[in-house]
């Protein structure tokens, strides 16, 4: 059974996503009870990507207008995983490699965690990772073979490097831990491109 | 005496283990690779490395590979910006020399297992001119030690900006064959490595998504 769970309005949507209810995969298929609102919503409001985000959110509008919010008993997101991953790194001594790396820097996993957090339905879930350096990172790797990394410094700085083996595009923006910086945005692959 | 003055062998004795800007130092103080032509312990090092040896790295922490495929992360090679990356050449290592070094190495930490193992020639990973033609970007140094003489490490053979050592990373990754190109475990020396290896290194649990490839 799926419970549900009342949720405010629509307009506590946006709010959602940043707290990382936005979930990339669906992991159970819903009811076509409950499926059939988001068609309803998708063909009536013309916002698809609000649709398919509610639909891998597991945020339902039913039919009274009210959003739902199906089964919280459910299995752990890829995006939530990575988030999970990148907090655990915190509790990591430094050497965790055993090569002599450095603690891990913890302003830099969560500036990651924020930025996975804000990754939007369609956008590919990338994999977490920890530099010698302390610092995290995320990466992506593309079915026809390109890369993407983001690095990640305690000091809001964010290295990135994107090659798709003709082009490449690499260098420093600045993270408000607010919102994906536009440069940024342009470069991570949608869930089609990626591996 | 100080770090300017010291030969190749007396800045690998003053900064090995112990400094992260170890890589930087040996870039500062002996550019263009010059300490490949000298060995850093020369007392124990079986010579100079060729261009034509079998350089190998070994695959055990799982913080090294994707959580989900039987992928290696660029943070394999992390440390050829700081204390150097340790590979082994294959052409000069006993087996009872790979044996300790892969049972050190996973036994160093409950969570490592022994995954399988990277391979580049020496030739290959000098080859990469990622600044300019003709410079090298990478040097592989022969580092040997008393218990594994075989034992060198690979070094970004300059300072790089900050903004391109992940692509210094990637870079090197994809010489020993990318993401993907992990050899299984069981290859290496035919499985002589393998079947000598204790209990304690063979039964350590396996990442779900290695199963396939091991």
């Amino acid at each position: 059974m799926y419970n549900s769970t009342a949720l405010p309005s629509i307009k506590a949507l946006p709010v959602l996503a940043a707290c990382c209810f936005s979930a990339p995969a669906f992991a159970y298929e819903a009811p076509s009870t409950l499926r059939q609102p988001v068609e309803m919503f998708q063909s009536s409001q013309g916002t698809a990507a609000l649709a398919a985000n509610m639909r891998k959110t597991g945020v339902f509008m039913l039919p009274d207008g009210h959003l739902r919010m199906a089964s919280p008993v459910r299995d752990t997101t890829d995006q939530e995983r990575v988030i999970a991953q990148l907090r655990a790194y915190v509790s990591l001594q430094a050497n965790w490699d055993g090569e002599g790396a450095e603690a891990p820097n913890s302003e830099s996993a969560h500036a990651a965690a924020d930025f996975a957090c804000l990754l939007s339905a369609s956008a590919a879930i990338p994999e977490s990772m920890l530099h010698a350096s302390g610092r995290s990172a995320l990466a992506w790797s593309w079915k026809d073979g390109s890369y993407g990394e983001l690095e990640f410094y305690p000091d809001g700085k964010v290295a990135y490097y994107f090659t798709n083996n003709q082009d490449k595009h690499k260098g420093f923006v600045y993270f408000d831990r607010v919102e994906i910086p536009r440069s940024i945005k342009a470069l991570i692959p949608t869930v089609d491109d990626a591996v | 005496m100080m770090l300017c003055d010291m030969t190749c062998a007396g800045l690998h004795q003053a900064t090995f283990d112990e400094n992260p800007e170890r890589v930087g130092l040996f870039a500062d103080h002996h550019p263009n690779c010059s300490c490949e032509r000298e060995s850093l312990v020369p007392t124990v090092s079986p010579g100079l490395i060729s261009n034509d040896e079998p350089i190998a790295r070994i695959v055990c922490s799982p913080m090294h590979v994707h959580k989900k495929q039987p992928k290696l992360m660029t943070n394999f090679f992390s440390h050829v910006v700081s204390y150097g990356a340790s590979v082994q050449r294959l052409a000069h290592a006993t087996d009872t020399e790979l044996v300790e070094c892969i049972k050190g190495l996973v036994t160093g930490s409950e969570d490592r297992a022994w995954l399988g193992y990277t391979e580049a020639s020496a030739s290959e990973i000098r080859a990469k001119t990622l600044r300019k033609q003709g410079e090298q970007s990478f040097s592989i140094l022969d580092s040997a030690l008393s218990q594994n003489p075989a034992h060198a490490e690979i070094h970004c053979a300059y300072r790089i900006p900050e903004a391109d050592v992940i692509e210094y990373r990637h870079e090197l990754l994809k010489v020993f064959g990318g993401e993907t190109a992990i050899k299984p475990r069981k290859n290496l020396r035919e499985g002589k490595i393998w079947s000598s290896l204790p209990n304690a290194v063979t039964d350590r649990e396996v990442p779900p998504q290695w199963a396939a490839l091991i």
